[in-house]
């Protein structure tokens, strides 16, 4: 049932039996489980069904580093950031989940075995077809792939969630109403998370929304399902007892925080005859059969194969083509040029670039209307010379202690601390990315589709160079925010147990991609759904 | 009086003539000149990168053959490409042979080599 928490009485104290934070997609999607238990369940969502700018302005936050713009990238209303999800759905491989020899805190103390199971029941609520994002899913197409070296590039697929699953808060909205079990408390944020027994059990959850009204929710057990931002938040300010926050005893609430950087690296120039015929299996949506697949449309990636990312210890990265202009049109560099403006810096030979482009003006013409009208990216798309293929790096960022969520001394209209992100990749992302792009350029040379050309900005990038201006300021984590409180053996170098269990706390889990010790490439919400499941079962065997 | 060691000069340079006579021959896969692929940058920056190789005798010994149709160079590259004997010039991926050939068509003045 949906509930407004504004509409309680003052002081109001809820009980239940399992009490989740968080309305999102594991929040939804554990709700739709334990709905089917006679389980007391109640889920707090800090806001309403709608977009609401005051309770969106709680995620305000301030990035020290590289940028996580929690502001923007996170949605705070019942069905959280998949309100503006794009669908894109793809699994982690078995080799994410391995302990890398050469990726430095890799590892999960689960394997690809476990969550193997759960997979097909996160492809169920995502609305797709059969488990199925490997090379096998080309016998089903009439395209084919360019013949890379196996042993060098792989080919895989990403599904997308239809419209009418991928916005969980409208595609569950009606089916959370009925729910005789699970209430949904809108409106309800938590302020604190209380404890006994040392920091060591939770007693219960301090409420309270916008409007001032106060309560508290008890349970025996909790799960903390707010996303990778907010879970390492509410842990960090839960700091009555103990000055680092709860499940903290070592450190770890906030700390490896990835996301996937996302960037336009290179271009394939090829002849046109090419793009279209031996290229165009790697670009645009592909039609799953109607069998088993209801129609999904299916992307094509390349990634390494798993025994080139152990022969060149590197990273598990992931290229995606698309049709494009080239990057020293004047479409482009104004783009470009923009955006360095944008954020306050002056583009490298700024003038000689300004000269060009008022020489080249005239090609501009076409352009400049279409992306006041349509957008700079369909703008980009429409002038494209047919020929031009832009190749975009979704790259897996290795687990890092530096890159963190902290606190802030700025208080949010709670009064609750506010959140500083210091996003931080090394060597080893930066190092993995360059060279994903030269394994690409060399196949696509050896089969003669063309040639790679990287761009400006990528050809002087410096793997060495740990400063934000080394990337093209265009480069984002895709808002996949990942590892903030991440799985582990022990408490040493992590926060939860392989069941999701806070280390230190016997009755608080976390569900969530907060929790993923790794990221690989993938879009992460498929695994934190199939996560999700997992938990659930975990805690039906528990009752 | 012709005696040994001229005629090896004069064998050399015959071979040397005739090489690079066949080198005019070589062509890049056509559709590489449609795009925006600038041979005498790359051949420049080839060269200052790699200094040791910036001497045409030198760019000739790498060079395996200069009797090569565009197919049997466009074989060469893809051998290179295969076993990622590649360099980066300039942003471009570029297989290390016709890199050279870059090189030297930029050291020669060449311009028959397209």
């Amino acid at each position: 049932m949906l509930l407004d928490f504004n509409d309680l009485e003052e002081g109001v104290i809820l009980e239940s039996d399992i009490c989740i934070v968080g309305a999102g997609a594991a929040g939804i999607a554990m709700g739709r489980e334990f709905a089917k238990t006679s389980l007391r369940v109640c889920i707090l969502e800090s806001g309403g069904l709608n977009y609401e700018q005051e309770t969106q302005d709680l995620y305000q936050g301030v990035d020290e580093n590289l940028p996580v713009q929690p502001g923007i990238s996170r949605l705070r209303f019942f069905g959280g950031t998949t309100n503006h999800w794009e669908g894109q759905c793809t699994p982690l491989t078995a080799l994410d989940f391995q302990k890398r020899a050469w990726v430095a805190d890799s590892g999960w103390p689960i394997n690809y075995g476990d969550v193997l199971p759960y997979y097909q029941k996160a492809q169920e609520i995502c609305g797709l077809g059969h488990f199925e994002y490997g090379e096998a899913l080309w016998s089903l197409l009439s395209e084919k792939p360019p013949a890379f070296d196996k042993e060098k590039l792989e080919t895989f697929f990403l599904q997308l969630t239809p419209g009418s699953a991928r916005l969980f808060g409208q595609a569950r909205r009606e089916e959370a109403q009925s729910w005789p079990n699970v209430n949904v408390y809108l409106h309800a944020n938590v302020i604190n998370i209380e404890t006994t027994g040392g920091n060591n059990h939770v007693s219960g959850l301090e409420v309270a929304s916008l409007n001032g009204k106060k309560g508290k929710v008890t349970a025996r057990r909790y799960i903390l399902a707010a996303g990778a931002i907010a879970n390492a938040r509410i842990m960090l300010y839960s700091n009555k007892v103990s000055a680092n926050g709860i499940g903290n005893e070592y450190d770890n609430v906030g700390r490896y925080f990835m996301q996937h950087p996302h960037v336009d690296i290179a271009e394939i120039v090829t002849e046109e005859a090419t793009a279209k015929n031996a290229l165009s299996a790697l670009i645009g949506g592909k039609n799953l059969p109607e069998e088993g697949y209801n129609r999904v449309v299916a992307q094509v990636g390349v990634r390494l194969s798993p025994q080139q990312q152990e022969k060149e210890k590197v990273l598990n990265s992931s290229l995606l083509c698309r049709k494009g202009v080239p990057f020293d049109s004047p479409e482009q560099l104004l783009v470009s040029m923009l955006k360095r403006l944008k954020r306050g810096q002056i583009p490298d030979r700024f003038l000689e670039k300004l000269w060009y482009l008022t020489k080249n003006a005239g090609e501009l013409a076409e352009f400049i209307p279409l992306a006041f009208k349509e957008g700079v990216e369909p703008a980009l798309k429409k002038t494209s010379n047919g020929k031009t293929i832009l190749v975009q790096a979704r790259m897996e960022q290795s687990p890092n202690r530096e890159s963190r969520l902290l606190l802030s001394d700025k208080r949010d209209a709670l009064g609750l601390p506010g959140l500083r992100t210091q996003w931080r990749l090394n060597e080893l992302d930066r190092y993995s990315i360059k060279l994903m792009a030269s394994k690409l350029g060399a196949e696509i040379g050896r089969l003669g589709l063309g040639r790679l050309r990287f761009a400006e900005w990528f050809d002087s990038f410096d793997p060495q160079d740990d400063s934000p201006g080394n990337w093209h300021p265009s480069m984002w984590g895709g808002f996949h925010h990942m590892g903030s409180t991440r799985m582990s053996d022990t408490p040493h170098n992590g926060v939860v147990d392989r069941n999701c269990r806070v280390h230190s706390i016997d009755n608080l889990y976390i569900a969530g991609s907060s929790v993923f010790a790794s990221s690989g490439y993938a879009n992460p919400t498929l695994t934190l759904l199939a996560l999700a499941y997992r938990l659930v079962d975990h805690l039906k065997e528990l009752d | 009086m012709l005696n040994r060691r001229t005629l090896i000069v004069a064998l050399s340079s015959l071979l040397v003539g005739a090489r690079g006579l066949a080198m005019s021959t070589v062509k890049l896969a056509p559709w590489l000149n449609n795009v925006d692929y600038d041979r005498d940058a790359i051949g420049k920056r080839y060269l200052r990168c790699y200094r040791d190789e910036a001497n045409v005798a030198v760019l000739r010994s790498m060079l395996p053959s200069f009797s090569l149709s565009a197919e049997g160079f466009n074989t060469l590259c893809r051998d290179d490409f295969s076993r990622e004997n590649i360099v980066i010039l300039d942003g471009w991926v570029l297989a290390r042979s016709e890199a050279r050939y870059c090189a030297y068509r930029y050291l020669t003045g060449s311009r028959n080599v397209t």
